[in-house]
């Protein structure tokens, strides 16, 4: 204590200016926009860079788990490959045919931060937009969908996940093609609520919901959840409860969906919004 | 020592509104700004306690700053120097010590003493200054230029101020 009082105390002229120095830089920080958009930036890019770090960690430690579901979907995908070449061999031969344009490709990214017991929940992915990811694309993963990109920097990507109270999905019964609109229930991260289906549509428990593909975002048929419950809410609709087909809690590769006809949709469909 | 007291405040109130009214309007296409008074930091005497040098710095480059509203910048340029200026004057320091009752003026030690010690504590506060103004290594080279333009003007003001107002 004595020694730390005498250096204290010896040093008093350096550690004074260190102290008025520092406060003068904080000064600078807070009160000047260009230093603070620079000290934004800075901090943001640490922090990415050390959630990058932990999660390389905890990638590591959960590869077995991994790769038990990538085999798996591999071998879904294989089956699809031998079924597709059964029934027609001569799809092998690319054609030129500017009809049969690709309309969407996938870009597969890794999440390096999720959160999945907040009211407004959000993903960090690994991929910005110097990978071509750019704000409300869709991202899904081979359970269904994952959530929707709200903006992106060089490196990353920050995504609206589906369990967001903000977030509402147009969502459609898969047997009958019924539509309506897909909520998160904000209570845990397994349930949501699928909205506006009138009373005369039969539905049961147990039935596919999945995207309509109306938005432009996400590509129609993406699975989204099971009816587990569903109740007349008083009115002309049904309460229907559904199970989210999405694991949120071990997701740790997602895809995000990129377009090639969003714009030409949108440019068609902004017309309406002028009358 | 009160009248001394008084004759410092009264140049620390003068300095400020002679940079915010006067000196600030001498731009020479953007390259040459004159920061003249950090004349107020290299003219304090020898025996200033090392608080007092690092908190009126600190208070100068502030009011400063509010009437630039740049807070920070300033202060944080002029509490470097302060930081810096005994160190200074201990390499320059004549070979029995400095007198008492001496200043550390051009009429007390000579023009190449004043010389030497001014532009060393000037180019200090004016590259800290810059940069930190610029906030990135991006134009170095240019902003290194206005570093040393302004760092030759400001000298130039502070020698020629030693002969009409500061003389003794």
């Amino acid at each position: 204590m004595r020694n730390l009082l005498r250096f204290i105390v010896n040093n008093q002229f350096t550690l004074l200016f260190l102290v008025i120095e520092f406060f003068s830089i904080a000064l600078v920080i807070r009160h000047n926009n260009y230093q603070q958009a620079w000290y934004n930036n800075f901090s943001q890019n640490i922090n990415g860079y050390l959630s990058l770090k932990i999660n390389n960690l905890n990638q590591y430690l959960s590869l077995k788990e991994l790769n038990d579901r990538l085999s798996s979907e591999n071998a879904i995908l294989r089956n699809q490959i031998e079924q597709i070449r059964f029934i027609n061999p001569s799809k092998q031969v690319i054609i030129n045919d500017t009809i049969h344009k690709q309309n969407y490709s996938f870009i597969i990214a890794r999440i390096i931060s999720n959160t999945v017991n907040k009211q407004y929940n959000y993903l960090t992915l690994d991929k910005g937009s110097s990978d071509g990811v750019k704000p409300e694309m869709a991202v899904i993963s081979d359970n269904g969908v994952v959530g929707i990109v709200e903006s992106a920097t060089q490196h990353f990507t920050l995504v609206i996940s589906l369990l967001n109270r903000n977030m509402k999905v147009s969502a459609k019964i898969k047997k009958n093609n019924c539509f309506g609109s897909f909520e998160w229930s904000g209570l845990n991260y397994r349930t949501g609520y699928l909205n506006e289906i009138p009373l005369h549509i039969p539905i049961a428990i147990g039935d596919t919901i999945v995207t309509t593909g109306f938005s432009s975002i996400f590509p129609e048929g993406i699975s989204l959840g099971y009816i587990t419950d569903f109740s007349v809410k008083g009115g002309n609709f049904y309460k229907i409860k559904l199970q989210i087909s999405n694991e949120f809690k071990s997701l740790s590769y997602v895809y995000i969906v990129n377009n090639f006809q969003k714009e030409e949709q949108k440019q068609l469909e902004s017309v309406l919004k002028h009358d | 020592m009160i009248k001394f007291l008084l004759n410092n405040i009264f140049s620390f109130v003068l300095l400020v509104l002679l940079q915010v009214i006067v000196f600030d309007h001498i731009q020479f296409s953007g390259l040459i700004n004159p920061y003249f008074y950090v004349i107020f930091i290299l003219l304090l005497p020898f025996e200033t306690p090392g608080w007092l040098l690092l908190l009126s710095s600190f208070f100068l480059g502030f009011f400063v700053d509010v009437f630039y509203h740049t807070l920070g910048m300033h202060s944080s340029a002029c509490t470097f120097i302060a930081f810096l200026r005994p160190a200074v004057l201990k390499v320059f320091a004549p070979r029995d010590g400095y007198e008492p009752g001496t200043l550390p003026r051009i009429h007390f030690f000579g023009l190449t003493w004043f010389l030497k010690y001014s532009l060393i504590l000037i180019l200090a506060h004016h590259f800290v200054l810059f940069y930190i103004e610029m906030f990135r290594f991006s134009d170095f080279f240019i902003t290194f230029f206005k570093v040393i333009l302004s760092t030759m003007f400001t000298g130039f003001l502070v020698v020629i101020s030693q002969y009409f107002i500061f003389r003794r």
